[in-house]
């Protein structure tokens, strides 16, 4: 023991030095300062030209899914669900929400305060106009949304703004929107729609216009009225070339800049089926061919499959419903137009070579020149080249010639309005198609044809004018007016979900369309049901009654037996 | 393992000096082990009465004076039975101590490597010796462990070798965040991540987790630590439970000098493929076509069909074979095809698979230095075309002490993991998801008159695959096995390195370090001419990651002990803990093929980073310390702390402190209770908590950036757009608490003794990456919500119900446990979670529900609740998604028995899981496509759906149901059954038995072997789940529920034809000399 108080000097000498060592290491690893994320881009470097970008391409996204839908419902494309609701859940739409929002809608909240900052008028011409068109969207397909207290991240709980007040936001954002088209600048935004040209901005916030009022005319027929009479007086909306269209590109990799459905059918077929009522009102109802039939779809067989292997409703007879309606069933004529009725929920024979497909307009695909071949390639057609037809010049004369006739009673301009619509939209095919690379394969086309293009767009257009004509009630086949008006303005929404969904809405036209297969196929959505994504997160999210629920300018009787 | 021992404690004993007094004599001899056999290093000798004593040195030999007088010597070891003898007139006394069965005894290595007596723990802790790990044809320790270890649920995502396995411990505690345990190797940690690129629906399911670099055979022992209070000291990462590994180099325990071989060879095949039918061919409808399905007319009818090549849609296919055509001329007359059952995909394209294993043992040393190395090569071939792994795992440990007090002991590794694997993706029955190649999207439902094995699967002009559908539009599986492959390429070195300086007999300091880091290179190798798929994988595919993790971690820690009196003593351990954590992944994607076959990036037209490139950081700093009061033997305090920073949150929330506590009670000795009935009884109470930090970089915002967003006329335009997750700055960590009971018993002369265990587990304030409304501008965030509450029972026996006297044992062990982890709050007004799986068929956490409840769309059904059948005679699915299951087992449980007789020795080991549902589309697919045995039915007849149809309104205006009696094909009753509007009929109850080991083994008796050059041989034979049966499943499905679809995560109970199970069955020679 004599060694104890040395033994307790050395002891603590070893532990002096032992949290000496400690120190030493723990100092080396104390910085726990590693919360920047080295992965991302920080708001002090974010900018304002790439942020423009994204929400153009991403508006793009946000009109296609809409479209689609659009398409599906007005019987443009095959539904491949049995009834509505099961094809239009909760679940359905969540991509909308997320994309307007928390895409298109933050990002131009983020935008806004840099673009002021830093004088950038057009960045905020261009990003407004966009925030309009997706109000008007939202309350489209869903009515009342959140708005006022929407795009908070200090208020998890948004409540919703009635469909009408954000209507009117919107048409106020618009006036915003043209007064940053005019005066200086600075900057210069890439402009995906219209390449810097703002004259073009304005008429089309002016189609805008004319569009929310045609809207409204349901719940406010005199300011419809004035306001459109307004825009006419003005003569600036959109005209010829002024076409507001997302135009793609052929880009196959890094970027894929192709239109989306020419990917999904042209990479090894298959694809979308189309629908047998819209091929069979292109094709067959008329007596002759629509002359943009060809360029709206490329069949890969031109006769009609025998096979039940390969279609199996072939061998079926139609629902009563269809015999008793004298609906279209499983194929439309005798010449390969392969598609879907309506609501028709079978599996996927293997047809993928042999249905109808995409054609040239507007996603890019084939000329239809009768060669038959399967669209396996993406080497194929305008190889993707295609276009979303957002907002056309030719729209504005269908929607004029709406007006005229619904809110000013005069069939006669009325009729003026659809043959411009008509000749309006087949001329912008014609030329969208002659400046493709299928151009050689349509001009080949038609030299061995006995009459040429243009012929035959004249023909159709004196039919139509003679239908339009001989329409009224006592006629079967043509019970209105504005049943032409509305089957040729759909007939021209190919590609355009959105404005045909509208329209069926707004109009129960083109009435009498084929039903579903199945006989209660439910209610035909007026608006969508809430997606889950805001039900499940909101704690002021109230769920609307159905699918039959109608958005706030839709007066129009309530139930399936209107819209039918 | 029993005599696992740090060697500081023989050492320690080994430096004693004892007085010795005069009229003495000198006993020499050795100490030997009844479990191996050998010498053993560090018992103790005392002379009875006296305080004299010594310890025996590295061989076991020990001399000893023993003073006048006395006569009797008390040889003792940690973890063995003591043994007295009489010293009489001999002066050489060998002796043999035996195994105590007394388990309470037992040494087991608890947190930051302490040792301690079994009775001492006031928590559960389950060791796992090597005898249950090593010369296993598995070379996944996960696997290894399954059923093992009750509270430990371990899935594996699919049977492939080098496939990701899920290990979950006592059930949930986190929705979003990590609940896999943390592994400790030799007391540092090791990564354990699943390192996937990709999500299950895009090929990420089944990626490698990464303690594939473990080399199961030089694992020396295993202990689990399941609660909180166990892992308490470990911080964070220890709160989801710690697997702490002792491996063979990285023990400190001396072993005398040996080498020892072994050599596996084992075959490995696919164990849950259905059993196909033989009775109907390829068609739809009873028509022959190519379909998908199979549900044609007769196979016995003699149909021949138009050869399928001969009749493709694709001109190239039509044209590349000539002879399906007659007289070779392309586009004249198809040659006939015979509509017969062809070879099945179970030998049509599955293989046995060969594995084998040699693994290298060598130790040594002098009595101051010891040293283990160990080296193991591993070739493993699965029972899937292209999927291979090759491993090599380099092992050496050194432990020496320097001085008198200073002790180092240190082990590196070296791992070496090259795995190839043809691509897994999610498939739903009709192909892969999102156009991503999976290799059994489509080969399950081959139909039964294609002929898998005989058609040409490339075409011989340009390579691409070619198959039986008209439009060429799946890939041909063999043609995907051949010219698709996923690779992993790990490098791996791992060091742990203990420095031990014991400043007096009661004090000493310990400083490790440990350094964990590994290369993996992930490459996805995809040739041009799949002709379906993305069109980015049609044109042929390559990427590469590179990903190098790294772990550098460093603890310090001051170890004080003292005896007050005789009855009590304590001991008191502080330390600190720094580690820091670093992710790299650098990586690039090319697409556009030029020259088939040839993977370089400069021989595609394309490239992009395509996200690859990502930098992870993490650092966390800990102060721990543990106070240990031990009472006469019988009760035992507990009280432990721990104190963190993290750099995962922001300055003001960085710290947080979490205690725990524990006590353990002996009544048996502290009442002298013991009679040969009850031997010991223990009784332990703990209350432990953790943290848990969330994942780096989620307190602010950010904004995505694409370099490469869009392309039109030459001009390539960026995007920047504001991140969707919100950055939450007021993240804080974490608290987890748990409160466990148990009992511990040893009965009937240690025949039998039982180890049980209770718990409860709240989490609350959990760290969730929750949905916030869109609407916000933002889609999700991290944030403090949510609580999740699990309960639980653990339960294992050991029973000895025949010993006799001739040398037959049989041993029996019986673990059994159950988990109920409830999802008691989401907080935020948050209705649900999904935790995994897609939005509308997936794993759900919802209020008051159980954790992970599968929801989807079920049938609609009428008020009666019988499920309404629309017009076409198919179900009508409700537009709600509704709760379909619960994938949590009821329970589980095995019953490991081992007959050991001279030198035999026969294991079986059954396991039984207890409910638990399984959404599994590998038996939808199979069934609806018509293929399997099942569905037994004549179908030729028409069928009905059981349920009611719409017809009409009722007098009060409510809609009619009327019994169904819409008639359809058998075509359409099963494949729109299975397949149809509803996820419903796609769940089965998950309840199944099987028997998940067997093995027979013989040790070769010593008096022959010492006619050899070796010291011991064995010879075993063994298997891996050879047989199984689940017990609510079409019995011809031959399904296997060790599946997960939705890859290592917090998902359960998914199969989106995942692909099968393993079994694996072959023999072992080990030579020791």
């Amino acid at each position: 023991m004599h060694s104890n108080t040395k033994n307790n000097i050395t002891m603590k000498k070893y532990i002096y030095s032992l949290l000496c060592a400690a120190t030493m290491l723990f100092a080396s690893s104390c910085d726990l300062d590693l919360l920047d994320n080295p992965n991302a881009v920080t708001a002090s470097t974010a900018s304002p030209d790439f942020l423009l970008n994204r929400i153009q391409l991403d508006y793009k996204d946000f009109y296609q899914g809409i479209s689609n839908t659009g398409m599906d419902l007005t019987r443009i494309t095959n539904q491949g669900s049995a009834q509505y609701e099961s094809a239009y859940t909760t679940s359905s739409t969540n991509g909308w929400w997320n994309n307007s929002y928390a895409n298109i809608l933050a990002d131009i909240k983020f935008l806004e305060p840099l673009a002021i900052e830093g004088g950038l008028q057009r960045h905020l011409g261009i990003s407004k106009t966009i925030k309009a068109m997706v109000m008007f969207n939202l309350v489209d397909v869903y009515g009342d949304v959140p708005y006022s207290e929407a795009l908070d991240a200090g208020n998890f709980n948004p409540k919703v703004d009635g469909g009408k007040s954000i209507y009117e936001a919107a048409f106020a954002t618009l006036n915003e929107a043209a007064a940053h088209f005019t005066g200086t600048s600075a900057g210069s935004p890439n402009d995906y729609f219209y390449g810097r040209n703002y004259t073009r901005w304005i008429k089309l916030i002016n189609t805008l216009k004319l569009r929310y009022y045609l809207n409204l005319r349901l719940t406010d027929e005199a300011g419809s009225k004035a306001g459109i009479a307004a825009l006419v007086a003005e003569n600036n909306m959109l005209g010829t070339g002024d076409d507001f269209a997302f135009k793609f590109g052929t880009s196959s990799a890094n970027p894929d800049s192709r239109h989306g459905d020419y990917v999904d059918s042209y990479t090894s077929g298959g694809g979308t089926y189309h629908s047998t009522f819209y091929m069979w009102h292109m094709t067959e109802a008329k007596g002759f061919d629509d002359p943009r039939a060809r360029f709206y779809w490329y069949r890969q067989v031109t006769e009609n499959s025998t096979s039940v292997d390969e279609i199996e409703c072939i061998s079926q007879i139609a629902p009563p419903h269809y015999l008793s309606g004298g609906f279209i069933y499983c194929l439309p004529g005798t010449r390969g137009y392969w598609g879907r009725d309506h609501l028709d929920p079978d599996g996927v024979p293997p047809d993928g070579l042999k249905r109808t497909m995409w054609g040239l307009y507007p996603v890019g695909g084939r000329f239809d020149d009768n060669s038959a071949k399967p669209t396996n390639s993406t080497s194929l057609g305008a190889q993707g080249k295609g276009l979303y037809p957002i907002m056309l010049a030719a729209y504005v004369d269908f929607m004029l010639a709406e007006y005229a006739l619904e809110i000013n009673n005069d069939a006669a301009a009325a009729k003026a309005y659809l043959l411009s619509g008509i000749t309006k939209h087949m001329s912008y095919v014609k030329s969208y198609a002659l400046g493709t690379q299928e151009a050689g394969s349509i001009n080949a086309y038609f030299a061995k044809q006995s009459t040429t293009l243009d012929q035959d767009i004249a023909a159709y257009i004196a039919f139509v004018a003679s239908q339009y004509d001989s329409a009224g009630p006592g006629n079967p086949l043509l019970p209105s007016k504005m049943y032409v008006i509305g089957r040729e303005y759909w007939l021209s929404l190919f590609g355009n979900g959105v404005e045909s969904y509208n329209l069926y809405k707004r109009t129960g036209e083109p009435g009498n369309m084929q039903p579903g297969l199945e006989q209660n196929a439910g209610d035909f959505p007026r608006s969508f049901l809430y997606p889950n994504v805001y039900m499940v997160t909101n704690t002021n999210a109230s769920q609307k009654s159905g699918l039959s629920a109608q958005v706030f300018w839709d007066t129009n009787p309530a139930g399936n037996s209107w819209v039918y | 393992m029993r005599k696992a021992l740090l060697c500081i404690v023989a050492l320690f004993t080994m430096t004693l000096t004892f007085e010795v007094s005069a009229q003495q004599r000198v006993i020499t001899g050795t100490v030997i082990s009844e479990e191996d056999g050998l010498g053993l290093p560090g018992a103790t000798i005392l002379v009875k009465g006296t305080t004299v004593g010594t310890t025996t040195d590295l061989d076991g030999n020990y001399s000893i004076t023993v003073p006048g007088g006395s006569d009797v010597l008390i040889y003792s070891f940690i973890g063995l039975k003591p043994a007295e003898e009489v010293i009489g007139n001999r002066t050489i006394i060998n002796v043999t101590l035996m195994t105590d069965a007394a388990q309470l005894n037992e040494v087991v290595v608890t947190a930051i490597g302490i040792e301690r007596e079994k009775k001492a723990l006031g928590y559960g802790v389950t060791t796992v010796g090597d005898e249950q790990l090593s010369n296993r044809p598995e070379q996944d320790v996960a696997r290894v462990l399954q059923g093992k270890v009750p509270g430990v649920n371990i899935t594996s995502t699919n049977g492939m070798t080098g496939s990701g396995t899920n290990m979950v411990i006592r059930g949930y505690s986190s929705a979003t965040g990590s609940n896999q345990p943390l592994f400790v190797v030799d007391g540092v940690p090791f990564n354990t991540s699943t390192n996937n690129t990709n999500g299950f629906t895009t090929g990420g399911a089944t990626t490698s987790s990464r303690f594939l670099d473990i080399d199961p055979n030089n694992i020396e022992s295993m202990s689990v630590l399941k609660g909180l209070s166990a892992t308490v000291l470990y911080g964070d990462q220890g709160r989801n439970g710690v697997i702490l590994i002792t491996t063979k180099s990285g023990s400190s325990k001396r072993r005398p000098s040996e080498v020892s071989i072994s050599q596996s060879l084992f075959s490995n095949k696919a164990a849950s493929l259905p059993t196909y039918g033989t009775e109907y061919g390829n068609g739809f409808q009873q028509a022959p076509g190519f379909f998908f399905s199979n549900f044609g007319p007769g196979l016995n009818e003699g149909i021949t069909v138009d050869h399928p090549y001969a009749k493709s849609s694709v001109a190239s296919v039509r044209e590349a074979f000539p002879e399906f055509w007659v007289d070779g001329i392309v586009g004249g007359t198809p040659v006939k095809y015979e509509y017969k059952a062809y070879e099945d995909p179970s030998t049509a394209f599955f293989r046995t698979g060969m594995v084998s294993n040699t693994s290298v043992q060598i130790a040594g040393g002098s009595d101051k230095t010891g040293f283990s190395a160990s080296f193991g090569y591993t070739d493993d071939e699965g029972f899937t075309p292209g999927n291979e792994m090759e491993k090599y795992n380099f092992g050496l440990g050194v432990n020496s002490a320097v001085t008198d007090k200073l002790y180092v002991n240190s082990s590196f590794t070296f791992a070496i993991t090259d795995l190839a694997s043809p691509p897994v993706n999610a498939a739903s029955g009709s192909g892969p998801s999102g156009g991503i190649p999976s290799v059994f999207a489509h080969v399950l439902y081959t139909p039964r008159s294609v002929d898998l094995a005989g058609l040409p699967f490339e075409n011989p002009t340009d390579h691409s695959s070619v198959y039986y559908r008209g439009g060429n539009d799946i890939v041909n599986p063999r043609w995907l096995a051949k010219y698709y492959s996923n690779t992993s390429d790990v490098q791996r070195f791992f060091n742990s390195t203990s420095l031990v300086y014991d400043v007096s007999d009661d004090f000493s300091v310990t400083y490790r370090f440990g350094l964990d880091t590994y290369t993996e290179k992930q490459e996805k190798l995809y040739n041009k001419g799949a002709g379906s798929g993305s069109a980015a994988i049609q044109s042929g595919l390559y990427s590469t990651a590179n990903i190098t993790n790294t772990i550098w971690n460093q603890d310090l820690v001051l170890n004080w002990k003292k005896e007050f009196s005789e009855k009590f003593g304590m001991s008191a351990l502080l330390g600190g803990n720094s580690r820091y954590d670093s992710f790299i992944r650098d990586g690039i994607e090319s697409q556009g093929q030029l020259a088939f076959g040839l993977f370089n990036h400069s021989n595609f037209t394309s490239s992009s980073a395509a996200g690859l490139n990502y930098v992870e950081e993490q650092r966390r700093i800990g102060v721990y310390a543990n106070l240990t009061f031990d009472y006469s033997n019988f009760l035992y305090l507990n009280l432990s702390a721990r104190n963190d920073w993290t750099s995962t949150v922001e300055e003001e929330n960085r710290r947080i402190l979490y205690p725990g506590a524990s006590v353990s009670f002996i009544p048996t000795s502290a009442f002298n209770w013991n009679s040969t009935v009850l031997n010991d009884l223990k009784l332990r109470l703990a209350y432990g908590t953790s943290a848990g930090f969330p994942s780096p970089y989620s307190t602010r915002n950010t904004l995505a950036q694409n370099a490469i967003a869009f392309s039109r006329d030459g001009t390539l335009t960026q995007t920047h757009s504001v991140s969707n997750t919100l950055g939450n700055p007021n993240l804080r960590p974490e608290l987890q608490e748990e409160i466990e009971f148990g009992a511990e018993a040893v009965m009937f002369n240690n025949k039998l003794s039982f180890d049980l265990s209770l718990y409860e587990k709240n989490t609350n304030d959990l760290i969730t990456t929750a949905p916030i409304d869109p609407s916000t501008g933002f889609t999700q965030t991290t944030i403090n919500v949510g609580k999740i509450r699990t309960r639980g029972v653990e339960f294992q026996a050991t029973v000895t119900p025949i010993a006799t006297a001739s040398g037959f044992t049989w041993n029996s062990i019986v673990n059994w446990s159950l988990y109920r982890s409830v999802t008691m709050e989401l907080g935020g007004g948050l209705e649900e979670i999904v935790i995994a799986g897609y939005t509308n068929l997936g794993n759900f956490a919802i209020p008051g529900e159980p954790f992970n409840v599968i929801k989807g769309t079920g049938f609609a059904r009428d008020p009666d609740g019988n499920p309404i059948v629309l017009s076409d005679g198919i179900y009508k699915a409700d537009p709600e998604l509704k709760i379909l299951g619960d994938p949590n087992p009821k329970w589980t449980g095995s019953w490991i028995n081992t007959f050991s007789f001279k030198g035999f020795s026969l294991m079986g080991m059954l396991e039984y899981r207890h409910k638990g549902d399984v959404f599994s589309n590998t038996v939808t697919a199979t069934l609806a496509r018509g293929v399997t045995k099942d569905p037994v039915a004549d179908r030729e007849m028409s069928f009905i759906m059981p349920g009611v149809r719409e017809d009409g309104l009722n007098a009060d205006g409510t809609t009619k149901y009327v019994p169904n009696d819409i008639q359809i094909s058998a075509s359409d009753y099963f494949f729109s059954g299975y397949q149809g509007r509803t996820d419903e009929p796609n769940l089965f109850d998950g309840s199944m038995i099987r028997l998940r080991e067997v093995s027979l083994g013989y040790e070769l008796p010593k008096g022959l072997m010492a006619k050899t050059p070796f010291k011991r041989a064995t010879v075993a034979i063994s298997g891996t789940n050879l047989w199984k049966l689940a017990l609510n499943f079409p019995p011809n499905m031959n399904y296997d529920v060790d599946v997960l679809g939705t890859g290592v995560g917090n998902g359960l109970g998914f199969d989106f034809v995942t692909g099968p199970s393993s079994k694996r069955f072959g023999g072992t020679v080990t030579l020791a000399f």
